[in-house]
């Protein structure tokens, strides 16, 4: 049997730190991520998806958004879709899930809110059960899989769990105490445990995969990563030949946008050119990259002036979304800058003033205000000069 | 520069040459007289300088004679930078005329002469010619003196540069300038001095909007939480609530207890019917035993019969009251009763369905016990109807007997009338002898014999003859007629009683009276049976209770109908039907029944009241009428039913009255549950049930709720509606913080700016406040004045108050306006650029003390600066002590 693993596409996610248009269009996205699974697993060849957990955000959804991720799945009437409650959106009686099962759901999506195999194929003459692990508290202090141990299939029917948590012994990237053994599959004799709650996609062993979340939301990089690239946007398409052989496990992209995070130290003015092209390679289509700049170092105010200019309004406007935290980029006033403001004058004197202010450690947020006034004190000035 | 001397022709109103000479460095007074034109010599230094001769303005044509229109000429002659220069100009448009000479031989004419006169003197050339810049400050038209100077910007600029080349570059040019003009512009447009405005307040409006909504929200989320909990255990109760009622083990439960409490009602009952039997039971053997003790009394004498008369009077009277008594209690208790029916009545028509129901078969109960009293009743009057025909047999009655015994004594008293008279005959014939005597034929019977004879007798003595006696008795008649119409009566009598003897005709009579006895003793028994019921108005007698038991069935059959039964009621039914529906008829009905059985008691009582005192009526009656014949009685009684008889007749009574005794002890020790008991248990199990059907109401009601709630709230995604807001208001958050930001920078900014300006003012004008405060000081002592950025006065401070300069007198504003041209003046000087002060017709408004001060400020600063006074008050100005020029031309 062939199928899509997938889990934590947290429809209804928003995101407080980008602009409305930007949240928006990320909001979209994990909507639009059920679509893109159902497209992959189509060209992949398989029957079935297992979304393991957490499909929504919260207990309490609209109407509107329930509906329309059961209405994205509803067209892909070759694919079984096998959804789980996770720890975000955990079964509660007459809660989201028995919101979703009064809903005349079509036929290909099936709701897994109790534990207990389930025959869900005959794969080639092979029955094959699914047995889920679903939330029913937001943390559950047992291994909701451990009853997978003694549940009992007919002889030779493949059995595949899926489940929510963490794995115990691989620390925590979870969100709550819902620790699973990671030696599951051997002791359900399980020839895949589809897990969900991590972000990004790892393999525990042989049988046992987190998908990561297909769509990604946040700027978190794997460890030792080796690009700017953050956790998720793939899922897994696993091949499972029978009940005693290891699964075939491949991972394919589905996410829409990519996040990346960058993080850079400026100290010459120049610098900013540099950045603006690495930034320009991050993707051919900027539009589909959201991006978390962590500039450091200290610019002068004509340095700094180019780098909002080039960076924050050239490069930004490409992208989908950029977030920016400027606390890390100090302002470097030089005696030029000061010159361009005035060479003399009660201006110059308060140009001075300010960047000794800025100067002054001993009170941080005064010199940063006094940072950002200089700053201001400059642009202000050119913009006379314009209008002069 | 200092001009030295003007020379107008045709100018204004001037024609001809009108020249002024030798105007010295110092201060001169340009006297002339009104209308003289000395705003008009102004006037001419101004075009001089200004205009250019070419000129075709409006203004510059107005220069020619007003009548003449002649040709304008002015010839300006002044020192700059130790040069002496010459400007001579002929205001006539295109053929206008300029010419400046200088004393190192340069010559300018026409536009180089214009070009040079602008660079000598640093003025800039306008549309309407040039403009004057500090001149225009310096020379100050007649009535403008005392206003403010109203520098134009080339006034403040060499202004500016007079005090800059002093103290040092300050504002950063006009770009610097501005700056602080744009901050503060954009802070206002942030904020005022009361907050926030515009957009910062609008989305600090929002944000605040938005945390308002959230907490709304999060108010909703809770109780939508509540709503789901309480719905998930209102259904977890419901399914226990019902998982945990048996249903039909309550109901067997229930029906069993209301069975038992009809058991124990229907024993109640027959102990109740048992008591009455064994009660009744024990009067009959009481009566059978005075009975026998009547009939031991009757072997005693009359006389004894007569003292239990006699005794028997006052326990007569005893009984009547105890029957009066138990009649008028019976009265009250079925008062009372009747009023309890008259409440039960009141209650709802089911209660009085109920209570008809209940009639219905207490009626039937009655028609059941009625057709047992009739049975008895039929026995009784089948063995009465025998009697009479016994009775019938025999003719002798006690009246008949009467009569006999009147018919003997009356007999009895004639013969002893007819004795009385008779003679008497005595007999004493020897035994053998009698058979030989005869008396009227009869042979004598008795040897002693007497005779009484009434009538004539032959006494025949056989063989011997013939005695006869013939007594004198009157009336004999009479006598004899009396006595055989007693012998008549008493044959009649006897005739009539079908007896022989008088002993004969008694027997039979008490015969017939046992006989009669009896059958009213039947009768007696069958009145007992049928005793009457005044409650029911039912009169006594087999009759009045046959119509009564047909009454009764009549009103079964139509209460029946009403009652739409078809047979009636089992009382297990009505009782269960009561006990179910009516838990408060119930006990007005155990009040009625109490006071029912009290009744009842009470009628058992009264009944036996009047059967006490009927039997004692009875039995006076019987002694009464039976004194006489009570012996016979007594036989004849004997005869009937024998003394063992009726002993025995007790014994069987006495056996009987054992059993009913023993039946109602049995009864009595029957063991039931309590009635209250029983109640409590079938009130127990009653509000478990309504408990149960309460719970499952309530908790189905919760559950309708809670579903509507829910399924109302939950498709508006509360918590999806919480995310976003939770974005807009870490959005909006953000943006009020940089809005913060922002505003303490354009604050910072603006503060230190502004810092640095007034530092900067303050150094920038202290040169021109230096200058003014000695002249300051000789006009008015102990005052400073304050200038503003353009380099006017904007205050007077005096004693530390700050007086608007717009507040002050017209004269100490022109006084001080006069004291600031001076100061420039000097400044100008400092910077090697001497410029003349003209004040036309100045210090018209100054008190004599203030002009004096000001005459003496005047020569003071005419040390240093060249001072032209123009005025038409020569007499004044000649106190200024100062070189006077007249002012002689023709106007």
């Amino acid at each position: 049997m062939r199928f899509l693993h997938t889990s934590d596409l947290q429809i209804g996610k928003v995101f407080g730190n980008f602009s409305a248009e930007e949240s928006s269009a990320l909001q979209d996205a994990r909507q639009a991520s059920i679509r893109a699974l159902g497209q992959v697993a189509i060209k992949a060849q398989a029957s079935a998806v297992f979304i393991a957990g957490d499909i929504f955000e919260k207990q309490q959804m609209s109407q509107q958004a329930l509906a329309r991720a059961i209405e994205n799945m509803r067209p892909f009437t070759s694919l079984k879709w096998h959804l789980m409650p996770g720890n975000h959106d955990r079964y509660q009686e007459n809660g989201l899930w028995d919101r979703l099962a009064r809903m005349q759901l079509p036929e290909n999506v099936m709701l897994h809110t109790r534990p207990g195999a389930v025959q869900i194929a005959d794969d080639d003459g092979k029955r094959v059960f699914l047995l889920p692990a679903p939330l029913k508290f937001t943390s559950n202090p047992d291994d909701l899989t451990s009853y997978m141990d003694t549940e009992a299939t007919p002889e030779g029917a493949i059995r595949l769990g899926i489940a929510h948590g963490s794995v115990q012994g691989f620390g925590s990237e979870g969100e709550a105490n819902n620790y699973i053994s990671p030696t599951r599959p051997e002791s359900a004799g399980l020839s895949y445990l589809a897990m969900g709650d991590w972000h990004r996609q790892i393999r525990i062993g042989d049988r046992c995969w987190y998908s990561g979340t297909p769509e990604p939301d946040q700027f978190k990089l794997p460890p030792n990563a080796v690009t700017s690239r953050c956790n998720g946007g793939s899922a897994l398409i696993v091949d499972v030949m029978g009940s005693n052989s290891a699964p075939s496990v491949t991972s394919v992209p589905t996410g829409h946008y990519r996040w990346h995070l960058v993080e850079k130290t400026l100290t010459e003015d120049y610098q900013v050119d540099t950045l603006e092209s690495e930034l320009r390679s991050l993707g051919a289509d900027l539009s589909r990259i959201a991006l978390d700049l962590r500039a450091r170092g200290a610019l002068s105010l004509a340095g700094r002036r180019n780098f909002e200019e080039k960076i924050l309004h050239h490069v930004g406007a490409a992208l989908r979304a950029l977030r920016f935290d400027e606390g890390g980029l100090v302002l470097n006033p030089t005696d030029q800058d000061l010159d361009e403001i005035d060479r003399s004058g009660f201006v110059r004197v308060a140009a001075d003033r300010l960047k000794a202010i800025a100067a002054d450690s001993a009170d941080s947020n005064r010199a940063q205000v006094a940072t950002q006034a200089l700053k201001r004190l400059y642009l202000e000035h050119l913009r006379q000069e314009v209008l002069s | 520069m200092k001009i030295r001397s003007i020379e107008l022709t045709n100018f204004r109103k001037f024609v001809g040459t009108i020249k002024v000479e030798n105007i010295g460095d110092k201060v001169s007074v340009l006297v002339g007289r009104n209308e003289l034109g000395k705003s008009t010599l102004l006037e001419a230094i101004n075009a001089a300088i200004f205009e250019k001769a070419k000129s075709a303005a409006a203004h510059v044509k107005a220069y020619r004679h007003f009548v003449n229109g002649t040709i304008p000429e002015v010839k300006l002659s002044f020192d700059v930078d130790g040069k002496s220069w010459t400007i001579h100009k002929k205001f006539a448009g295109q053929s206008g005329k300029s010419i400046l000479k200088c004393s190192d031989n340069r010559l300018f004419e026409d536009d180089a002469a214009e070009d040079e006169l602008q660079k000598l003197l640093g003025f800039k050339s306008g549309s309407r010619g040039g403009e004057p810049g500090i001149w225009g400050t310096l020379w100050v038209r007649q009535g403008e003196s005392f206003g403010q100077e109203g520098l134009d910007e080339q006034a403040q600029q060499t202004m500016q540069q007079c005090i800059e080349a002093q103290v040092g570059l300050v504002t950063g040019g006009s770009r610097g300038q501005k700056i602080p003009k744009a901050v503060k512009a954009a802070l206002n447009e942030l904020q005022t001095g009361r907050g926030p405005r515009g957009k910062y307040k609008e989305t600090i409006d929002r944000l605040q909007g938005l945390v308002k909504e959230k907490s709304e929200l999060e108010e909703k989320r809770v109780l939508l939480a509540k709503e789901l909990e309480l719905l998930e255990r209102s259904n977890r109760d419901l399914k226990t609530e019902k998982t945990d009622w048996d249903e039909a083990a309550h109901q067997n439960e229930l029906s069993s207890e209301r069975a038992n409490k009809t058991l124990a009602a229907t024993l109640a009952s027959e102990i109740a019917a048992a008591a009455t039997a064994a009660k009744s039971a024990q009067e009959r053997i009481t009566n059978a035993m005075k009975a026998l003790q009547e009939r031991r009394q009757n072997v005693g004498s009359l006389q004894k019969f007569k003292q239990q008369l006699a005794d028997l009077e006052p326990q007569t009277l005893e009984l009547n009251t105890g029957q009066k008594t138990a009649n008028d209690l019976l009265d009250a208790g079925e008062i009372a009763l009747a009023a309890l029916r008259d409440f039960a009545s009141k209650m709802s028509s089911k209660g009085r369905n109920l209570d008809r129901t209940r009639t219905l078969v207490s009626i039937n109960k009655e028609i059941v016990e009625i057709n047992s009293v009739l049975e008895k009743a039929t026995r009784l009057e089948s063995e009465a109807d025998k009697l009479p025909e016994a009775i019938g047999a025999i003719a002798a009655t006690d009246s008949l007997v009467a009569q006999i015994e009147k018919a003997g004594i009356a007999l009895v008293t004639a013969e002893a009338a007819m004795n009385a008279v008779a003679t008497a005959v005595s007999f004493n014939i020897q035994a053998e002898a009698l058979p030989h005597l005869y008396i009227n034929g009869t042979p004598l019977s008795n040897p002693t014999q007497a005779l009484s004879l009434i009538e004539k007798t032959n006494i025949v003595i056989r063989e011997i003859g013939t005695i006869t006696i013939e007594p004198k008795v009157k009336d004999r008649v009479e006598f004899f007629k009396r006595k055989q119409d007693a012998e008549a009566a008493l044959e009649s009598a006897l005739t009539n009683a079908g007896a022989k003897d008088l002993a004969t005709a008694r027997e039979a009579a008490a015969q017939r009276n046992q006989h009669t006895r009896q059958l009213e003793h039947i009768q007696k028994e069958i009145a007992g049976l049928t005793p009457g019921d005044p409650t029911k108005k039912l009169k006594p007698g087999l009759d009045h209770i046959k119509s009564y038991g047909g009454e009764l069935r009549g009103q079964l059959k139509n209460m029946l109908a009403e009652l739409g039964f078809e047979k009636v009621p089992t009382e297990e039914a009505l009782d269960r039907q009561i006990e179910q529906y009516h838990k408060e008829t119930d006990r007005l009905n155990l009040e009625i029944s109490k006071a029912g059985g009290s009744v009842a008691g009470l009628k058992v009582a009264s009944a036996d009241a009047d059967k006490k005192a009927q039997d004692h009526q009875v039995r006076l009656a019987v002694l009464t009428s039976s004194v006489a014949s009570k012996e016979a009685d007594l036989n004849a009684s004997k005869g009937m039913v024998s003394d063992d008889q009726l002993e025995a007749n007790i014994r069987q009574l006495g056996i009987e009255a054992a059993s009913r005794r023993q039946d109602f002890e049995e009864k009595e020790k029957v063991q039931t549950e309590p009635m209250e008991a029983i109640d409590a248990k079938i009130r127990r199990l009653e509000g478990a049930e309504k408990n149960h059907r309460d719970a499952i109401n309530r908790l189905e009601t919760s559950i309708a709720r809670s579903s509507a709630l829910v399924e109302a709230q939950e498709g508006a995604g509360i918590e999806e509606m919480l995310l976003a807001r939770d974005a807009e208001i870490e959005r909006l958050g953000n943006t009020v913080a940089e809005f913060e930001k922002e505003a303490a920078v354009l604050g910072l900014l603006l503060e230190t700016l502004e810092q640095a300006e007034s530092e900067a003012k303050t150094r920038y004008l202290a040169p021109i406040v230096n200058r003014v405060q000695p002249y300051l000081k000789m006009l008015l002592p102990d005052t400073d004045i304050i200038l503003d950025e353009n380099l006017q006065i904007s205050a007077l401070t005096r004693a530390g108050q700050n007086e608007d300069f717009s507040l002050l007198s017209g004269g100490t504003r022109e006084q001080l306006a006069i004291l600031t041209r001076l100061a420039f003046a000097e400044l100008l000087l400092g910077q090697g650029r001497p410029a003349t002060v003209i004040l036309d017709d100045a210090l018209a408004f100054s008190d004599d003390e203030r002009i004096e001060s000001m005459f003496d400020v005047l020569m003071r600063a005419g040390e240093q600066v060249q001072i032209i006074v123009l005025t038409c008050r020569k007499k004044l100005f000649s106190r200024l002590g100062a070189a006077q020029i007249l002012i002689d031309g023709a106007a």
